[in-house]
């Protein structure tokens, strides 16, 4: 919880009549409360939201299309053989067609074909959209995470996570708005991922490294090492009598206010965020769904953390970018892939038994995907693909047991139906309820949009 | 509440949609306009008008072109326009390949529409026309002086006007204990001590203030503050963010930082100040430290080795840090707002693009006369030359081959012709492999000649246009024209069977008009004109073989092959690794040897110029111009910045000045003085300080000791309910405003109470929070990991220019510290001081406590209560709890 002064409040709604206007609302209700200052407190929509919270699976490296959710029986067909075009240039030298060792089937009433990689997380495959035509604008690493993340490859603008909680405010004070998790340290590009850039610092994630599993290591300061709590309860009254009285004094200035009341939430926060992170609240057999490994927690964190009111998540597979099997793909894929599937498909389960589901938008997927085609020289791995890869949706407002768009024959490039990140940013914002055009925050004389002067809403995703 | 926000975001909404007129308007931006651009400008347009046709405005479409008309307004099915671009007539364009249907469907709907055509440029005539002319900020600043019968301080007179104009009064003058703490935290951050304060109400004297002022400018502790302010415009980081190869560290930007801090010091004239941050190194400066001042420049971020996306931040940083100018608005388009064409964008870009770091800077300090200075010295030029050396090699093999292989360059850029663009990502390929940059670089330079109907490359582009599939049989009726290069026309009279052998014929009639050119040693233009056109394919100024060379600017996109890349890497580092060894050195920009002659990138995008862009200043600014000639033009646009004639430099410094003292500007957005900034609040006032500062030889210290003088600064901040019911944003200044201490200030008050301030002054950064205990203007500032408990304290990212900071209240920032280390170190360390270890009697350790934290002695009741919360509890544990507490309180935490 916090706030902004409401000068900083005047100054974001730009100028001219606008401002003119408010100040005189102001003067209203300036004596109201400090309250008035508080950026993370919710905020309506611009139209009614078909979900409230977002999870985003982060597979970073770039999970390989071909090899999970966009079967290519030509390619088994090519295996070995050059392609019939010229390939498209992706980061490094590419070779013959190489088909995926993992096998397709068909799930759920909908029948889309997904590899044995995903067989469970398949189970759900009817409150899933798969989106087969997704493209980028780069095949490296470094833009492709930034545009995903924050809607530019290079330029810094604010991450997707930090956009709409600025938009939409926190349902909890007591917890961060914007929760990101990686366990054992940072992928690349690093806290770039989900920096709040030129908005308040307030709005930008919240990292926990969830190779712990202790609420004092997982979460910076939530703990004070050699105070008990009703000891720091008596400290903070006696900070409180002192404030009281300079307020008094100072005839309620609300900045005064708001710091004040930072304390009795920080004090809040401390116990609210023990609990969120304290799986032994949960049912054993909750706890075996989720299965007691990495993945398994931190979905289970996160089931936990979207059930308190916070707006969004941000899951990642690992430190650095463990999807990005340029060689070795069969056996790195499949471990990778098995650390995730269970997991997923007990956090979709759960969802959907808690009725958490209609209310929250899970999207899965990379910065980019991977080429059908083998890397050279070493011929068992592939290289990164911009042009065509697959993310997927699941839950509030999406349309289950379908596809969107098209690669082409051997899954190289998004061709019917092409979905731009931009354009998935854009339907994931009109599904929260948001016009990704009138979404905007005014720095340096420019009004900036994620979506920044691109992306269109994909009705197909939408139910 | 709800209300409130609902009603902020509505306006948000109102404000930035106000520059799409109509949804009209909206549609044809969106739907229609890239479109045509994307599809249709190339041959139809300024730059060509193939069968006399353009199609880059209404009037033209309307027109037609020799065939006639080929638009009829609201009806799509009489277009002949909608049958060549369904490809379903004779006519199908474009040739290459049919638009996306919804390209067509948006056109079909534009010609329904009836061709609506936003004006965009007349938009922006009509715009200057009627305001810009006339935006207070683009006016020259009013000189008038005040009348001699004025007795109030110039500050008030101008304040006191506005409140008189409004029947409010100004509040009355704050205690003295409140004015010394007001200006130590403004000039110095830091809070005052309880001697400070005693000595200060028993000072009596008249002159009192004035003397603390003085004495307040006078200590370093004063650049230390409010160099952090400039470090904030000046993006200070002391890294480069994400970078693949090089260093990512800039070991020496302390060196900019401590000239910031010195400058401030020695109240430099902020007109030199400014001259030195942009053009040190054309000033010859008398001290060589003040070359660390191009810092300025070189210190903000890298943005992935992206060249003009660093160019864009120091254009950013130069008009919107200094002159509260958004040019970079100005990139892709003219600016919607402000009389800010695109060419003005790229004027400045050429001047930036003409500056470069070098690999190794200049020494910060005089070279050392030591032996082992010498060793070093010769260590790191034999590294120097080694890269140096590799890099002219390869540079020289790549160009070589780019000849050489001119025929399989053809090839490949005709077979590339119709992939999605891949020169703006980094690519990685094998030795030998055709270097893909260079293929870009010849299809760029063949799209150039197709535009241009170059006569050497008119056959090439009729051969290119057919269809694979049955080229030689269509190849034979295609026949040379008397406008062709003769030269090429005789090597075609043998028909091609394919592309292929039309590259190869090329790539051997380049080479022999080469060996021609070598072999008769003249060196000199050839004498034939069609042959020397074929000689300048492979040496004229924009031949596509001779790729510039430049170690900065795109070198590895030269070298994309692995072994190069790590070579250059290992070079790199070497050179890098002993440089860092040695003394420090300024982060200067210099000059490239020859000035790069820039021109509009189209829609921002660099591979599509447009008109060519002359270094120059703006036009806004500088209506007639005069192009820059000596270098990269630095000089002459810092000049052109800090000339007295140019109206927003002073106002926008003065501004920020301002807005430090009283927690909003005069114009409240601080980095945009354009037509959508906000206007003034005391518009005479601006500029009555304005023109005070640049008669007093731009002296920042003067400026200050005018404002901490007057009366309205020196009132109390306290409320008053009439006041508030009629100006409740205090924009005319009837109180002062109470202010929160900022993340340095309250990482330094905390330090400083704890008696832990080391007061060293500059010297390389250090990293925070581990014990140094520096001031927090020398912390290590991480452009890459920027530590979230930075922004947890509105501590501004890094990232670009901040002209203002926001100021938030957030629980985490509770957190911190109620529980971090910090604070409670720094408790500890009180209890420990000599003035309070020592006392036994709790009355007189809480009054020790009390006097050291808040600089008062405590109230009856705060005695009690503080006893209270010491007795019966746990001695150690208890006064820990009390002065950690105090440290949290709002008391610590604001001024008033």
């Amino acid at each position: 919880m916090s706030f902004i002064s409401r000068r900083d409040a005047l100054a974001r709604v730009g100028t001219g009549f606008g401002s003119m206007a408010l100040a005189g609302l102001m003067a209203e209700e300036v004596k109201a409360s400090s309250d008035n200052f508080d950026p993370l407190l919710p905020k309506p929509s611009h139209f009614k939201a078909r979900a409230k919270h977002v999870v985003h699976l982060f597979m970073n490296g770039g999970p390989s299309q071909v090899d999970t959710f966009d079967p290519k029986p030509m390619l088994a067909k090519y295996h070995g053989k050059l392609l019939p075009e010229t390939n498209l240039r992706t980061e490094r030298k590419t070779g013959a067609a190489m088909a995926s060792p993992f096998k397709f089937k068909k799930f759920g009433q909908s029948g889309i074909e997904v590899s044995e990689l995903f067989q469970n997380t398949a189970i759900h495959i009817d409150e899933m959209c798969i989106i087969r035509s997704m493209h980028a604008d780069v095949p490296n690493h470094e833009p492709s995470l930034m545009l995903m993340n924050c809607g530019d490859g290079r330029l810094p603008r604010p991450s997707f996570g930090s956009w709409v909680n600025y938009g939409l405010g926190s349902e909890n004070k007591n917890l961060p708005g914007f929760v990101v998790m990686c366990p054992g340290g940072y992928p690349i590009v690093t806290t770039q991922n989900w920096r709040s850039s030129f908005l308040p610092g307030v709005f930008q994630g919240t990292y926990l490294d969830t190779k712990h599993s202790e609420t004092e290591k997982l979460v910076a300061f939530i703990k004070n090492p050699e105070m008990s709590t009703v000891r720091q309860r008596k400290q903070l009254d006696l900070v409180r009598s002192f404030n009281q009285d300079n307020l008094i004094a100072r005839q309620f200035d609300p900045q005064l206010e708001a710091r004040i009341k930072t304390f009795e939430l920080a004090f809040r926060m401390q116990s609210e965020a023990t609990d969120a992170f304290d799986l032994s609240k949960e049912t054993k057999s909750i706890r075996e769904l989720y299965g007691d490994t990495l993945h398994g927690r931190q979905l289970l964190y996160t089931r936990r953390l979207i059930e308190k009111g916070v707006r969004f998540v941000q899951v990642w597979s690992g430190a650095g970018q463990p999807w990005d099997n340029h060689d070795g793909l069969q056996s790195l894929h499949k471990k990778l892939a098995d650390d995730w599937d269970k997991p997923i498909a007990a956090f979709l389960l759960d969802l959907k038994q808690r009725g958490l589901l209609d209310s929250t938008l899970v999207l899965w997927g990379g910065e980019f995907g991977r080429t059908p085609v083998a890397e050279l020289p070493k011929l068992n791995g592939r290289d990164h693909n911009h042009y065509g890869f697959t993310c997927w949706l699941a839950g509030g407002g999406v349309k289950g047991g379908t596809v969107v768009g098209a690669t082409d024959d051997f899954g190289f490039k998004a061709e019917q139906n092409p979905v731009h990140v931009h354009d998935l940013h854009a339907t994931m914002l009109h599904l929260l309820g948001m016009d990704h055009e009138k979404l905007t925050y005014r720095y340096a004389g420019r009004d900036f949009r994620l979506t920044d002067v691109h992306g269109k809403i994909v009705q197909q995703i939408i139910a | 509440m709800f209300k409130l926000f609902f009603i902020f975001v509505f306006f948000m909404v109102l404000v930035c949609n106000s520059y799409a007129d109509k949804p009209s308007d909206d549609f044809f931006e969106r739907s229609v306009r890239p479109v045509l651009s994307s599809h249709c400008f190339k041959c139809h347009s300024s730059i060509a008008q193939k069968g006399g046709l353009r199609l880059d405005s209404r009037k033209a479409i309307l027109e037609g072109g020799t065939q006639g008309v080929i638009v009829v307004p609201g009806n799509p099915a009489s277009s002949k326009l909608m049958n060549a671009i369904n490809h379903s007539g004779d006519l199908k364009m474009p040739r290459s390949k049919k638009i996306p249907d919804s390209d067509i469907n948006a056109i079909e709907k534009w010609i329904s529409m009836g061709l609506p055509w936003p004006e965009e440029q007349n938009n922006l005539i009509k715009l200057k026309n009627n305001n810009s002319n006339n935006h207070w900020s683009f006016l020259p600043i009013n000189k008038s002086l005040l009348s001699s019968d004025v007795k109030l301080h110039p500050v008030d007179f101008f304040i006191q006007k506005e409140l008189d104009k409004n029947k409010i009064t100004a509040s009355p003058k704050a205690d003295k204990k409140t004015i010394l703490r007001r200006m130590k935290f403004n000039l110095h951050g830091t809070p005052p001590t309880l001697e400070e304060l005693l000595l200060f109400e028993n000072d009596n004297s008249v002159d009192a203030i004035e003397k603390l002022i003085d004495r307040l400018l006078g200590s370093p502790r004063y650049g230390e503050r409010w160099g952090r302010h400039w470090l904030d415009i000046a993006r200070y980081a002391d890294n480069k963010g994400y970078v693949f190869f090089e260093d990512k560290n800039y070991p020496w930007a302390w060196t900019y930082r401590d000239y910031v801090i010195e400058s401030f010091n020695k109240d430099l004239p902020y007109k030199q100040f400014l001259l030195e941050q942009i053009a040190a190194d054309h000033l010859n400066l008398k001290d060589k430290k003040s070359l660390a001042a191009l810092g300025f420049l070189t210190v903000g971020g890298h943005f992935m080795g992206n060249t003009h996306d660093v160019i864009d931040d120091r254009i950013d940083v130069l008009t919107r840090g200094l002159m509260g100018l958004t040019v970079s608005c100005a990139r892709c388009h003219d600016h919607k707002f402000d009389p800010i064409p695109t060419a003005d964008y790229y004027s400045l870009y050429g001047v930036l693009r003409s500056s470069r770091e070098p690999l190794v800077p200049p020494l910060y300090e005089s070279e050392p006369q030591t032996d082992e200075y010498k060793k070093f010295a010769g260590e790191l030029k034999d590294k120097e030359n080694k890269l140096a050396d590799f890099v002219s090699i390869k540079h020289k093999e790549l160009v070589n081959q780019a000849r050489i292989r001119a025929g399989d360059y053809l090839y490949a850029a005709f077979l590339t012709r119709n992939l999605p663009p891949s020169d703006d990502f980094m690519l990685l390929a094998d030795k030998g492999d055709l270097n893909p940059s260079m293929i870009t670089r010849w299809r760029t330079y063949l799209n150039r000649m197709a535009i241009k109907n170059d006569s050497t490359w008119s056959l090439w582009h009729r051969y290119a246009a057919l269809s694979e599939t049955d080229f030689s049989t269509q190849a034979s009726k295609v026949t040379s024209l008397p406008t062709d290069n003769p030269l090429v026309a005789k090597e075609f009279v043998k028909v091609p069977l394919s592309m292929k052998q039309v590259s190869e014929v090329y790539e051997k009639l380049l080479k022999e008009n080469e060996k021609t050119w070598i072999t008769s040693k003249s060196f000199k233009l050839m004498p034939d004109a069609n042959a020397e056109k074929l000689r300048l394919v492979f040496y004229g100024s924009d031949s596509p073989a001779d790729a510039p060379i430049n170690l900065d600017w795109g070198f590895l996109d030269l070298f994309p092959d692995r072994s190069t890349q790590a070579e250059y890497q290992k070079l790199i580092k070497e050179v890098e690794t002993q440089a860092n060894k040695g003394p420090a050195r300024s982060m200067v920009l210099l000059d490239t040897e020859i000035p790069y002659e820039s021109s509009v990138f189209i829609r921002g995008h660099p591979n599509r110029l447009g008109d060519k862009t002359p270094r120059k200043f703006l036009s806004l600014l500088e209506p007639q111009p005069s192009l820059f000639t000596k270098g990269s033009g630095r000089l002459e646009l810092a000049l052109a910045i800090t000339s007295e004639h140019n109206p927003l430099t002073a106002r926008v410094m003065v501004n920020q000045v301002w807005s430090h003292y009283f927690g909003r500007g005069i114009v409240s957005t601080p980095g945009d003085f354009g037509m959508r900034g906000d206007p003034p609040s005391h518009p005479r006032l601006l500029d009555w300080l304005s023109d005070y500062f640049i008669q007093n030889d731009w002296s920042i210290k003067k400026l200050h000791k005018l404002i901490l003088t007057s009366s309205t600064y020196q009132q109390s901040s306290n409320d008053r309910e009439e006041c508030l019911q009629k100006d409740s944003e205090n924009r005319l200044l009837w109180k002062q405003n109470r202010g929160r201490l900022d993340f340095e200030s309250l990482h330094d008050s905390i330090l400083s109470v704890s008696g832990n301030l080391d007061l060293k002054i500059g010297g390389p950064s250090v990293s925070l929070f581990t014990g140094k205990n520096r001031r927090a203007v020398y912390g290590f500032i991480d452009r890459l990991e920027f530590p979230s408990l930075l922004a947890t304290f509105d501590l501004p990212n890094p990232a670009s220019a901040s002209v203002e900071r926001t100021n938030t209240t957030v629980a985490t920032q509770a957190l911190y510290l109620m529980n971090g280390p910090f604070a409670r170190d720094a408790a500890r360390k009180i209890l420990k001081s000599p003035a309070i270890k020592d006392k036994i009697n709790p009355e007189d350790k809480i009054n020790a406590i009390i006097s050291l934290v808040l600089s008062r002695k405590p109230s009856k009741s705060e005695m009690a209560k503080t006893l209270e919360f010491v007795k019966n509890a746990n001695p150690d544990e208890a006064w820990l709890d009390l002065v950690h507490g105090l440290l949290l309180t709002n008391e610590f935490t604001f001024y008033d």
